[in-house]
C-alpha cells in the first residue's frame, strides 16, 4: 500500500499556521536585532559588533520560536481543537490490524523492563483487543551478566503474562547500528506479519488506552506513517529529576501543542512511545551508513529524526498526538547523567548537519533537523555571546574611548550606549523565557484538580533552572567542541539508579565550571564592576555547580521537597494504575534477588537448558578462539571443584555463554559435587 | 577442559538424569535402562553426557525437526521435560531414542513456547541520502560556468 499524494490538511491552513509562527519569529527577531544594533556601544570595533549582532539574532530567534509556539500551544490547549487533517476513528470500531510492541534493550535491568511490559500486557488484556498485540523484547545486550539475567527474568515474566498476549525475546549476536539496527533486524525477520509497531524505550510505559487509541488512529488515517505520543516523565526520585519531571509536566503540554499547531502532518519522531506503520518504515527507513569517520560519519546515531524525515519523504504523514495521555518515560536521575545523555544526543543531532541538506527532504524535516541542532548549538552561541560581551566590556576598560579623533574637531566624539535599550531587550528576553511557564501554570490549573503547592514549586523551579542553565550551557558547549574536534561518544547504558552523585565525581565533572565561574566573577568585580550584578546570575550557578550537582542528585532531598509539597505532579498525587502495576511486577520479578551470572547456569538446570535452547534464535554464534574456551573452561572447573573465585573476563564469560556443551558439563559436575 | 573423570560412570549418568528431573524409583529404572541400552565400558566420564545427549537428540529431532542445531533441539526438549514435570508424566520416555511414543511427541510440542515467532524474511532497502559535499557543489558551479563560456564563444 502506498500513501495517497494528497496532503490531508488544506494548504491554506498549512500556509497560514506556518506563516504565523515563522513570520512572527522573523519579525520579532528583526525588530529586536535592530534595537540591539541601535543600543550597542558605538565605540566597539566593527568585528565585535558584527559578531554580537549575529549571535544576538540567532539566540533571540531561537527563543522567539519557542515563545510563539508556546503562545499558540496555549491557545490550542484552552480551546482544545483537534489537529486539522487527522481523522478521528469511529467509536466502537473493530480493530483490524495487528501490532507489535517492541522493547529494544541494551544492558538494562531486566526486571524493570519486563515489569513495565507485564503492566502493559495486563492492561491490554483487559480490553477486547488483546489478541491484536504481540510484545517483543529485542535485546542488544553485551554484558554477559545482563544477558543471563534477561533470559531468566524473561522466563519468569512470560509465565506471568496474560494468556492472550505472547512475550517474545531475542538477543542479537552483534549489535550493528545500535537501536535502529535492532529495529531493522526485527522488521526484516518478523515485521511483515504486522501492520503497526509501537516502539518503546527501556523505561517506557504506556497505558492500554493510549495504545488502543493510537492503533485506531493509524487505522483511521491510512496515509499516516508515524504517530508520536508525547511521553510524560514519571518515577522521579532525586531532587534533580523531580524538578525536571515537574517542569515537563507543567510546560511540556503547551510546547507540544505549539509544535502540533504548525507541524500538523509533518511532525517529528522522538524514537520511542510512537506507533509506526511497518510497511512505510520498511519501504523508507533503511538507514545508510554515512561516509566518513565518527562523529559525523558512520552509523546514524539520532536515527529517529532521520526516520521521520525519510518516511515523510516517502509521502507518508507523521503526527504528534498532543492529546494522547498515558504515555510515560523516566528521566536521568542526576545532572551528570542528564549531561551524559545530552552528549549522545548532541552528537546525534550534529551528525544531522550532514543529512539536513540532502535531496528531496520535506522542508519541515529540514526545520526539525535545524531545531535539533540548535537545541545544542544555542548553548554554544549563548556562551560565545557572553564571552564576546565580556571581552567588549573589558576592552573598554583597558582601552578607553578616544573622544578626539585624529581629524581635528571642536567637539568630542561621545561613545553612545543605549542603556535603556539593553535593559529593555534583557527584560523582554527574560519575559519570553518565563511567560510560557506562566501559561503552562494556567493550563495546568485549569486542567488538573489537584494543584497542591504549584505556585511555590514554579518559583523554585525557575530559580533552580536559572542556576543550572549556565552549567548546562558549558556542558553542551564542551560537547560541541569535542564533537567538532572529532571525539566520538561510546554507547553506554543510561543510568536509572538512585545512587546519586559522589562528591568526588561531582568535583571531577564540575571542577572547571566552578573555576570558570570564580575567575569570571573576580575579573568582572575587579575590572568591570558595573557588570557585576549582571553577570552574577550566570556565575552563581557555575560557582555552586559541585554542591548543586551532588545535593540535587540525592533521593533524600527529592523526598524532603516532596514531603513539603514541592514539585508534586498529578501522577505523584494520584498514582496511575499502570505505574503502580509496573512497580508491583518489577518487584515480583526481582524477588529472591538471585545473582545472575554464569554460575546460575551451572546450578539451575532449567536456566541452563533454556539458555542453550535460545542460542539458535539469536542467529549464528560467533567463532571463538579455542584457547579462550580452554582457559574459561579451566577457570570454571577450578571454581566448581576447588571453590576458586570465578575470575572470568567479560569476554571469557561471553565465550562460555556461547559454549553450551561446557556449561552442561559444568552443570553435571556441580550436581556431582552436591551429591558428594 | 572441565573433567569429570574422578567419578564412576553410574555417578555421571545419575547426575545427568537428576538434572533432567529424574528421582527415586524412576531414576533407578532409567539408570538400569540406559546401562542395558548403551555400553559404557571404557567410556571416559566426560564423554558420557555426549552419549546421552546423542540419545536424546534422536528424540528431539523427531519432536522439533525445524530447530536449526542439534544442541538447541536437545536443550529445548530437556527444558520442556524438566519444567513441565516430564519425569512424572512420561517416566523414561525421553531416553527411548527412536522408539519414542507419538503421544510424547504431541505432548512435547504442545508444551513448547516459542521465544520468537517464525521468521518471515522481508527486504528493507538502504535509503539513498545524497549528502552535501563542498567539492561536489563547487564542481556543479564550475560546470555551469563552463556551459556559459561555450555559449559565449559561439
Amino acid at each position: 500500500m502506498f500513501p495517497s499524494k494528497k496532503y490531508p490538511v488544506p494548504m491554506a491552513v498549512v500556509v497560514w499556521r506556518r506563516f504565523l509562527v515563522f513570520g512572527l519569529m522573523f519579525i520579532m527577531t528583526g525588530v529586536a536585532t535592530t534595537k540591539w544594533i541601535m543600543s550597542m556601544p558605538s565605540d566597539s570595533s566593527i568585528y565585535a559588533k558584527v559578531v554580537m549582532i549575529v549571535l544576538f539574532a540567532l539566540t533571540f530567534g531561537w527563543i522567539a520560536l519557542f515563545f510563539i509556539s508556546s503562545l499558540l500551544g496555549f491557545k490550542e490547549l484552552l480551546f482544545g481543537r483537534p489537529a486539522p487533517g487527522l481523522k478521528m476513528p469511529l467509536k466502537e470500531a473493530e480493530m483490524k490490524t495487528r501490532t507489535a510492541i517492541l522493547m529494544p534493550v541494551y544492558n538494562e535491568a531486566p526486571h524493570q523492563v519486563m515489569g513495565n511490559l507485564l503492566a502493559i500486557a495486563h492492561d491490554l488484556a483487559a480490553t477486547p483487543y488483546a489478541s491484536c498485540f504481540d510484545i517483543f523484547v529485542l535485546s542488544d545486550t553485551t554484558n554477559p551478566k545482563c544477558w543471563v539475567a534477561e533470559e531468566a527474568v524473561w522466563n519468569k515474566a512470560r509465565a506471568m503474562m496474560p494468556k492472550s498476549i505472547p512475550l517474545y525475546y531475542r538477543r542479537r549476536v552483534k549489535n550493528t547500528a545500535r537501536k535502529s539496527g535492532n529495529i531493522e533486524d526485527f522488521c526484516k525477520k518478523w515485521g511483515s506479519s504486522y501492520e503497526n509497531m509501537i516502539v518503546l524505550d527501556a523505561d517506557s510505559l504506556m497505558t492500554a488506552k493510549a495504545i488502543v487509541q493510537m492503533v485506531f488512529l493509524m487505522e483511521a488515517n491510512p496515509d499516516a506513517g508515524i504517530m508520536q505520543a508525547p511521553p510524560q516523565s514519571i518515577k522521579a526520585k532525586s531532587l534533580f529529576s523531580r524538578i525536571q519531571q515537574f517542569a515537563n509536566k507543567l510546560y511540556g503540554p503547551i510546547v507540544t501543542a505549539g509544535l502540533c499547531y504548525w507541524q500538523m502532518g509533518d511532525s517529528n519522531y522522538w524514537g520511542h512511545n510512537a506507533i509506526i506503520r511497518v510497511r512505510a518504515f520498511m519501504d523508507c527507513c533503511g538507514l545508510p551508513v554515512l561516509p566518513g569517520k565518527a562523529p559525523f560519519g558512520g552509523f546514524i546515531l539520532s536515527h529517529d529524526f532521520v526516520e521521520a524525515a525519510l518516511i515523510r519523504r516517502g509521502g507518508w504523514t507523521t503526527w504528534l498526538l498532543s492529546d494522547v495521555e498515558g504515555s510515560y518515560e523516566e528521566l536521568p536521575p542526576t545532572m551528570i547523567d542528564f549531561a551524559a545523555r545530552d552528549r549522545r544526543w548532541c552528537q546525534g543531532n550534529l551528525q544531522h548537519l550532514k543529512i539536513m541538506l540532502s535531496k528531496k527532504l520535506h522542508y519541515i524535516s529540514r526545520i526539525h533537523f535545524t531545531i535539533g541542532i540548535m537545541s545544542y548549538l544555542s548553548s554554544a552561541l549563548w556562551f560565545l555571546f557572553l564571552v564576546t560581551g565580556l571581552a567588549v566590556a573589558l576592552g573598554r576598560e583597558f582601552f578607553p574611548p578616544t573622544y578626539f579623533s585624529q581629524v581635528r574637531s571642536l567637539f568630542p566624539e561621545w561613545p553612545i550606549f543605549d542603556k535603556m535599550g539593553t535593559y529593555f531587550l534583557f527584560g523582554f528576553s527574560l519575559f519570553m523565557l518565563l511567560f510560557p511557564k506562566i501559561l503552562g501554570l494556567i493550563v495546568y490549573k485549569v486542567k488538573t484538580k489537584k494543584t497542591h503547592g504549584i505556585c511555590k514549586s514554579v518559583l523554585l523551579e525557575m530559580f533552580f533552572s536559572a542556576l543550572i542553565a549556565p552549567i548546562m550551557m558549558l556542558f553542551q558547549s564542551k560537547f560541541i567542541w569535542d564533537i567538532v574536534t572529532g571525539h566520538s561518544v561510546s554507547w553506554n547504558t543510561q543510568n536509572r539508579g538512585d545512587n546519586g552523585t559522589s562528591w568526588k565525581d561531582a568535583f571531577n565533572r564540575h571542577m572547571w565550571h566552578t573555576f570558570l565561574g570564580l575567575i569570571t566573577t573576580l575579573i568582572v568585580f575587579l575590572y568591570v564592576p558595573a557588570l557585576f550584578y549582571w553577570i552574577l546570575p550566570v556565575t552563581v550557578g557555575l560557582v555552586l555547580s559541585i554542591p548543586l550537582s551532588v545535593l540535587s542528585s540525592r533521593v533524600s532531598w527529592g523526598n524532603w521537597f516532596k514531603r513539603y509539597g514541592f514539585f508534586l505532579t498529578a501522577e505523584e498525587e494520584c498514582l496511575p494504575n499502570i505505574i503502580s502495576e509496573a512497580e508491583r511486577y518489577s518487584k515480583k520479578l526481582s524477588e529472591g534477588k538471585e545473582k545472575y551470572d554464569i554460575r546460575i547456569l551451572i546450578q539451575n538446570p532449567a536456566l541452563n537448558f533454556l539458555h542453550a535452547s535460545l542460542l539458535d534464535v539469536n542467529g549464528p554464534s560467533p567463532v571463538w578462539d579455542n584457547t579462550m574456551i580452554e582457559q574459561a573452561s579451566i577457570k570454571l572447573e577450578n571454581h566448581i571443584n576447588h571453590q576458586v573465585d570465578l575470575d572470568l573476563t567479560p569476554e571469557e564469560e561471553v565465550c562460555l555463554l556461547y559454549s553450551p556443551e561446557v556449561l552442561e558439563r559444568g552443570l553435571i559436575i556441580w550436581h556431582l559435587k552436591q551429591r558428594v | 577442559m572441565v573433567t569429570i573423570e574422578v567419578h564412576t560412570a553410574e555417578d555421571v549418568i545419575r547426575a545427568y538424569l537428576e538434572v533432567l528431573g529424574f528421582h527415586s524409583d524412576v531414576l533407578d529404572k532409567a539408570v538400569r535402562y540406559l546401562k542395558k541400552e548403551i555400553d559404557f565400558s571404557g567410556v571416559r566420564g566426560d564423554s558420557i553426557p555426549i552419549l546421552l545427549n546423542a540419545r536424546i537428540a534422536s528424540v528431539a529431532q523427531i519432536v522439533f525437526p525445524e530447530k536449526k542445531t542439534t544442541i538447541s533441539q536437545v536443550a529445548l526438549i530437556k527444558d520442556i521435560f524438566l519444567t513441565n514435570g516430564g519425569v512424572d508424566l512420561w517416566g523414561i520416555e525421553i531416553l527411548k531414542a527412536d522408539a519414542v511414543s507419538s503421544d510424547f511427541v504431541v505432548w512435547a510440542r504442545r508444551c513448547r513456547i516459542d521465544p520468537m515467532p517464525e521468521i518471515m524474511t522481508a527486504k528493507m532497502e538502504k535509503q539513498k541520502i545524497s549528502l552535501l559535499h563542498p567539492a561536489h557543489m563547487l564542481k556543479k558551479i564550475l560546470r555551469k560556468k563552463k556551459g556559459i563560456s561555450v555559449y559565449v564563444s559561439k
